[in-house]
């Protein structure tokens, strides 16, 4: 079977396209520019026409367009620890005049930052706040500790979002239309809705596409939520993945080993280590990065349902053993031969707790588990030979199992 | 006399440098003794008090870590490393439960961690504080909030816990937090220079272990002998400094003893702060809404976001009130609010001119040379 | 011999440098020796040699200051750091210096320093030996050549080497993995230096950088690294023939200082009486 390009592909770049130029045109048409982290319910901003840039996903381009390594020079030079997170350094470079892909991000009247996301994301935005003077909301979202999110967190969710719903009245001088924020909540419930059923057809044996093309799809669940356009393209997402399960297409081909990628992926090596597994008849069927965006938004109740499933969806706000049982779950419905770790350097809210995960699914489970040692942004931090040097061993080990007749699965 | 009087409060002090053995002695003759770990220091030890237990820090130490990098990466601060292996090795097997503050990324995972691992041996359990002390929001999340872990520790240790005995519990620790910021008023007089960093945090640390009803009269009783020292007419030695950093994880007493060698006089710090920042809480009313309404107007922190208290204002305060002619910033390795807050805190420093310096440190000493000769060198820039 | 000198000592970990400065507060005379593993040996050989240069007698050393990293070992009037000396010493050899860049032995230094010599900040680099003369020292052993010709060798080169390993250790085999793959010595010189030149720039700009620029240390000596530095900053570097002995200078001179206080304050107390 002939290799065939995803066509969303080309609809999700113009639409991401689309957006970029249009938050850089923001200032010039009078709009006010806002950065969000990408925990953040930005469905309020949509809702208040509020163009939004999100620095996380602009630091992760930096990654991949190899922008990385200078820009954490530029950071480091500028007084903030090779010991911090990367995204925020590659963000620091670039506001002290380094390279970006976009020319950077448009100056921000007012930026939001959710803590869903780590404890990380508030330093950062204070480091914004100081650099443009602009406004800062800051939204809490506890920690999750338990299973059951409590009571007085949604409560105290909802508070805060009924705040920043009077700062951005007092930031675009209008009132805040309540109405259009349930309109664009349903817009959002849509698109994530396409997006976990893109994510259930992609998790078919054999996976009618390849994880690359999934991340390269990701743009619009991240930075449109509440657009009709999102909405479209994960529709258009859902109805060519359909095709393609119902033509039995393969998208790698050959899918001797059928892996799953926990952590933000090395977005600078991403290209080169999928290369490599390729090679060694291995493909990343799935990564744990794209369920953060899975919601199941209730548009009737936007505030309690934004607070609840913005705090509960991501498991960077989850607990460990959270975590575990979800990915296990996910391996099983992948149907997946291995798991394979990052442990990234300067992400710890992504990355403490791996060891456990490595543990727990080896032994529950029976899958071999490998883990690479990398980081989000900073090639420095990241040794190739090393790193490709362990995925070979570890795809020896796989070969190995499977001549001796496979997992032992351990009671599930 | 102060020197002798002080070398007591010491050495009562360094009996809980062993906290093992403490509580060991503690326990003795007691009725049902509990005691309650707590990972230092945001943790409000008034709802263990409440309960009826004692409230003790889990401190970490320079212990070699090898079992526990099975469970902890080593891009971690040390603290997160060395309670897990001594966690690992029992040593808290003793306790009824561990609390952990949400202080960073750090902390909150290995709780969790903690929780998936140590949950047959031990309570692990979150004291899930705000992020944000800034809004009235706040203050009603952290109140329920508490209402839940005490609801939680009374479980465990099948006791009531009633708002009346939460209400002593608070005029306790209210007694603590008054003694020790006596405490660090005398450290500010010519005889209080005496009082090494080392010894400073003897004396703040001890109170996360010992028992308030023995410590507070411990340091009262000292305080009370200190009365002429105001104006004892003694000069101190050594440039007087500011340290400021977080200290849930504490030098080694070897790398603390740098300062003084190297002619720094520290006269104020921020170490430690957490609940000792907390100042008095009030003790008529829901006292779960006190606790929760004195932690938000605490001073700034490096770990919590509050939009009008800013952290360079709090550093300058403690320099005007020693009378300190530079700041040393205390971080420990791979702490990122440290890291991030030292940025901008350098800045801030710069504008006006104030020498400082940063240095960054593990609970192990191991080579003490470098940092001796960057303290040393800054004391020579500030000769 | 009433004629009154001061010395200083600085104590690095390969090597021992003493400098004489006679009243007026000039250089007069060096030496340099290695450190070995007893201080009060490297001390002896230090001092004797400069004396000897100096054509004076040990009794006329009025005043002896340590520094450098066994300074708390060594028999002395003073001991000041490393940090301070090496910024009086950069200022006597180049008044107009306002940011220094030291590399040792075994740590990396970046001072700003005033126009009176006074120390306004710095950065030290001395958690690993990536980057300093012990780093080098054992990749010119892999690529075996002389240290001396490291820099010389670099200078032949167009293309250099990329070396990405921080750590001498892993750097020590990327180098063997380099040869082996038959790239050439002078590449490899030249990667090395580009790669550490890198690391020092990057130690400068935290501490801010200011023109002139001085370089001290032993590593000065590697005309490579100069060029890949000064490549970097866009701004040439001061290096004097002196640049080993900045620090053992600045330790003289502040040596020199410190006994005219003393011997003043000696004046002021006897007036009073």
């Amino acid at each position: 079977m002939t290799a065939k390009v995803l066509k969303t592909t080309a609809i999700t770049q113009k639409v991401m396209r689309d957006y970029y130029a249009a938050c850089r045109a923001s200032k010039a048409s009078g709009r006010k520019v806002a950065w969000a982290t990408a925990g953040m319910p930005t469905e309020l901003l949509v809702a208040a026409d509020i163009d939004v840039s999100f620095p996380e996903n602009h630091s992760a381009t930096c990654g991949t367009k190899q922008m990385g390594a200078q820009l954490c020079e530029m950071a480091e030079a500028a007084g903030l620890s090779q010991e911090t997170c990367s995204y925020v350094r590659v963000d620091l470079g670039v506001r002290n005049g380094g390279p970006s892909p976009w020319g950077g991000l448009p100056d921000p009247d007012i930026i939001f930052c959710c803590t869903v996301s780590c404890t990380t994301v508030v330093k950062w935005f204070q480091d914004v706040q100081r650099h443009y003077g602009c406004e800062l909301v800051v939204v809490d979202m506890p920690y999750n500790f338990d299973e059951k999110i409590t009571d007085h967190s949604v409560g105290y969710i909802v508070q805060q979002l009924e705040e920043t719903i009077k700062r951005i009245e007092k930031v675009t001088g209008r009132p805040f239309d309540r109405a259009r924020l349930e309109a664009t909540v349903e817009l959002s419930k849509q698109a994530c809705d396409y997006w976990e059923k893109c994510l259930e057809l992609g998790a078919t044996k054999p996976s009618p596409i390849s994880t690359t093309d999934m991340l390269v799809n990701m743009g619009p669940i991240v930075c449109l939520r509440g657009t009709q356009a999102a909405v479209d393209v994960y529709k258009a997402l859902y109805e060519e993945l359909s095709e393609r399960v119902a033509e039995g297409y393969v998208a790698a081909g050959e899918e001797r080993f059928r892996l799953v990628w926990d952590n933000i992926p090395f977005w600078f090596a991403l290209g080169s280590t999928v290369r490599r597994l390729s090679e060694l008849g291995a493909v990343l069927v799935g990564a744990t990065y794209l369920y953060h965006w899975v919601r199941h938004l209730e548009p009737k109740n936007p505030l309690v349902s934004l607070a609840r499933e913005f705090s509960t969806s991501t498991t960077m706000n989850r607990s460990v053993a959270h975590k575990i049982d979800k990915v296990g779950k996910m391996l099983k419905t992948y149907q997946a031969d291995g798991l394979i770790i990052h442990s990234n350097r300067s992400c710890k809210v992504d990355s403490l707790g791996s060891l456990d995960l490595q543990r727990e699914i080896k032994a529950r489970l029976g899958i071999p588990v490998l883990m690479v040692d990398g980081d989000h942004t900073d090639p420095r931090a990241f040794s190739e030979a090393v790193v490709q040097t362990r995925i070979e061993a570890f795809i020896e080990g796989l070969e190995k199992l499977r001549a001796a007749g496979g997992v032992q699965r351990a009671n599930v | 006399m102060p020197n002798e009087a002080f070398s007591r409060v010491l050495q009562a002090c360094k009996t809980t440098t062993n906290p093992g053995a403490y509580i060991a002695k503690w326990r003795a003759g007691r009725q049902d003794p509990r005691a309650i770990g707590f990972f230092p220091t945001y943790v409000p030890t008034e709802l263990i008090i409440a309960a009826g237990a004692l409230p003790v820090g889990v401190w970490g130490g320079s212990i070699a870590v090898s079992h526990a990098n099975a469970y902890i990466q080593q891009f971690t601060c040390s603290i997160v490393r060395s309670v897990t292996e001594y966690a690992l090795k029992g040593t808290f097997d003793g306790l009824e439960g561990v609390l952990f503050p949400p202080i960073c990324d750090s902390v909150k995972l290995i709780s969790s961690s903690w929780k998936l691992n140590f949950s047959e041996r031990f309570l692990v359990e979150m004291v899930n504080l705000p992020e944000r002390l800034d809004s009235e929001a706040s203050v009603n999340y952290l109140a329920s909030e508490l209402r839940r872990v005490a609801e939680v520790l009374s479980q465990r240790l099948g006791r009531p816990l009633s708002d009346d005995s939460l209400r002593s519990a608070i005029a306790l620790c209210n007694r603590v937090r008054a003694v020790q910021e006596r405490f660090y008023r005398w450290r500010q007089t010519a005889a209080g220079a005496q009082a090494t960093l080392a010894d400073v945090c003897t004396v703040i640390k001890a109170g996360t272990v010992m028992d308030a009803e023995e410590y507070v009269p411990l340091l009262e009783e000292f305080l009370a002998s200190t009365a002429g020292d105001a104006q004892s007419g003694l000069r101190a030695s050594g440039v007087p400094i500011v340290v400021t950093g977080l200290a849930c994880q504490l030098p080694h007493a070897n790398f603390l003893a740098l300062f003084e060698s190297s002619g720094l006089r520290v006269v104020n710090d921020d170490l430690f702060f957490g609940m000792r920042a907390c100042g008095q809480i009030a003790v008529d009313g829901d006292p779960y809404l006190n606790i929760a309404r004195g932690f938000a107007d605490s001073p700034a922190m490096a770990t919590r976001y509050h939009s009008r208290k800013l952290r360079h204002e709090l550093v300058l305060d403690e320099m005007q009130a020693g009378g300190a002619k530079g700041v040393v910033f205390l971080i420990p390795k791979f702490c990122e609010p440290e890291w991030f807050d030292l940025r901008y805190l350098r800045h801030e420093m710069e504008q006006r001119k104030i020498p400082n310096i940063a240095i960054d440190f593990e609970e192990d000493p191991g080579m003490i040379g470098p940092a001796q000769t960057r303290l040393e060198a800054f004391a020579e820039t500030l000769a | 011999m009433d004629v009154k000198y001061f010395a200083g000592i600085d104590i690095g970990s390969m090597t021992t440098k003493c400098a004489l400065v006679d009243a007026s507060g000039t250089l007069v005379s060096s030496a340099l020796v290695p450190s070995g593993a007893r201080i009060r040996v490297a001390r002896e050989a230090a001092l004797d040699g400069a004396v000897a240069k100096a054509g004076i007698v040990r009794e006329q050393i009025t005043y002896l200051v340590a520094t450098g990293y066994g300074r708390k070992r060594a028999e002395a009037d003073g001991q000041v750091t490393e940090i301070t000396c090496h910024a009086r010493g950069a200022i006597y050899l180049f008044p107009r210096t306002r940011t220094i860049i030291d590399i040792g032995g075994q740590d990396t230094k970046a001072i700003r320093v005033g126009a009176n010599g006074d120390v306004s900040n710095f950065v030290m680099n001395d958690k690993c030996a990536a980057g300093t003369g012990r780093f080098l020292e054992v990749m010119a052993r892999a690529l075996e050549v002389d240290l001396e010709d490291l820099g010389p060798l670099s200078m032949q080169s167009t293309s250099p080497q990329r070396i990405s390993s921080f750590c001498t250790v892993f750097g020590e085999s990327e180098v063997v993995s380099h040869l082996a793959n038959g790239s050439e010595v002078k590449d490899i010189a030249l990667g090395l230096n580009e790669a550490i030149a890198g690391r020092v720039v990057g130690m400068l700009r935290r501490v801010g950088i200011e023109s002139e620029v001085t370089m001290s240390g032993g590593v000065s000596r590697n005309i490579g690294m100069r060029s890949c530095i000064e490549k970097l900053l866009d701004c040439p570097l001061n290096v004097s023939e002196n640049s080993q002995i900045v620090g053992a200078l600045g330790a003289a001179l502040i040596g020199r200082e410190q006994w005219l206080a003393r011997e003043h304050k000696k004046l002021e107390s006897s007036d009073a009486q």
